[in-house]
């Protein structure tokens, strides 16, 4: 038991941190609405309901789609993209999806190998990019969430101005759905090029995301 | 097949928030609106102030340094506005007339009006109404 919670300590320690995140959210969220709601003279929410309530769900999700989006550029980014002395990319002769030997694809597989990475087809090529894939769908879904709940949101603000909604449509053009949309990108862009810069320089001893603390600066693709 | 769950919040989330921007016919906002307009024409200003929010209500008094039961009946709102429609969005609702607006805020399981006698609106300027919050 001691032994499983270390070797998944990792996922378990972010899960953890996202949900206490969550509750700290929404409960924060709730607060926040509620004041401005009275401030305003509009009625106030309970807390169930403004955690189904599209104010909530678009600041989850908007976030969310940021996150995803991230981790998905940078997964393929990586493939082709290279930066000199950074443990972020690969070795500066490996740009590209790599040889089948590389990969340990079809005949290359060893014995330890998932079976959908040996059988070849279909399901090899679907397996070689399901975690793109999986991140992707994640992103999209994350993303028309955003849209559906931000329009309800907007549409709630307008109507506390009396001012008329508009469609789904209409909100995809919006400067409200794009400034939300492009707040969260610029800052996941910002984290992930500076980590992949400062890696070259800088040292975390012990971090698989950091070179070992004597390694060149130029050395390239290596991790901790 | 189980359905990952992710994908289940995903789907459940937006079928909920979908649903939450539109309402049939019936809806409690319609409710409030036409029970609010019927007391009006029947010249019950009590009965139609106790549809409007307290912040309404407050504005009105003010604004025509009256009590709201006398001051409502002399807005000049319509005895009859016809056939409804309505839209919701979180904890706001707009109710639409052939030739009156009507916009209502959530009160707890409640829906009271926020502002009454608003005019058509010129593209997306807001509606100028007789009454209303703020």
């Amino acid at each position: 038991m001691r032994s499983a919670l270390r070797n998944h300590s990792l996922g378990l320690f972010f899960g953890l941190l996202f949900l206490l995140s969550l509750v700290g959210h929404a409960l924060a969220g709730w607060q926040e609405f509620n004041a401005v709601q009275t401030a305003e003279g509009f009625g106030t929410l309970s807390l169930g309901r403004y955690l189904v309530s599209s104010d909530f769900a678009v600041d989850v999700t908007e976030n969310w789609q940021s996150e995803y989006l991230q981790f998905l550029l940078y997964i393929t980014a990586t493939v082709w993209f290279l930066q000199r002395g950074s443990p972020e990319s690969k070795e500066l002769h490996k740009a590209g999806l790599e040889s089948d030997e590389d990969q340990k694809v079809g005949r290359h597989a060893d014995e330890r190998s998932p079976r959908w990475a040996a059988v070849g087809g279909f399901r090899t090529t679907l397996f070689s990019w399901s975690l793109t894939l999986t991140m992707g769908t994640i992103f999209l879904l994350s993303w028309l969430a955003q849209s559906v709940a931000g329009r309800v949101a907007y549409n709630e603000t307008r109507l506390e101005r009396f001012q008329d909604p508009v469609s789904w449509t209409s909100y995809l053009t919006n400067a409200d759905f794009w400034s939300r949309t492009l707040q969260n990108w610029q800052s996941e862009f910002l984290a992930v090029g500076s980590m992949a810069v400062l890696a070259i320089y800088l040292r975390q001893r012990g971090s698989p995301e950091s070179k070992p603390v004597g390694e060149a600066h130029d050395a390239t693709g290596i991790e901790g | 097949m189980r359905v990952p769950r992710w994908v289940a919040i995903g789907a459940a989330l937006v079928a909920g928030m979908a649903t939450s921007a539109c309402a049939q016919s019936g809806d409690p906002a319609i409710d409030r609106a036409q029970h609010f307009y019927a007391s009006v024409s029947h010249k019950d200003g009590a009965a139609a102030c106790a549809d409007l929010a307290p912040e309404a209500r407050k504005a009105l008094e003010q604004q025509e340094g009256k009590p709201c039961a006398e001051a409502i009946l002399k807005q000049g709102l319509p005895d009859m506005v016809g056939e409804a429609d309505v839209q919701v969005f979180g904890s706001m609702a707009q109710v639409t007339f052939p030739d009156e607006t009507a916009f209502l805020s959530r009160y707890g399981d409640d829906w009271l009006l926020v502002a009454v006698g608003c005019e058509p609106a010129t593209g997306d300027e807001p509606h100028d109404c007789s009454v209303e919050v703020g």
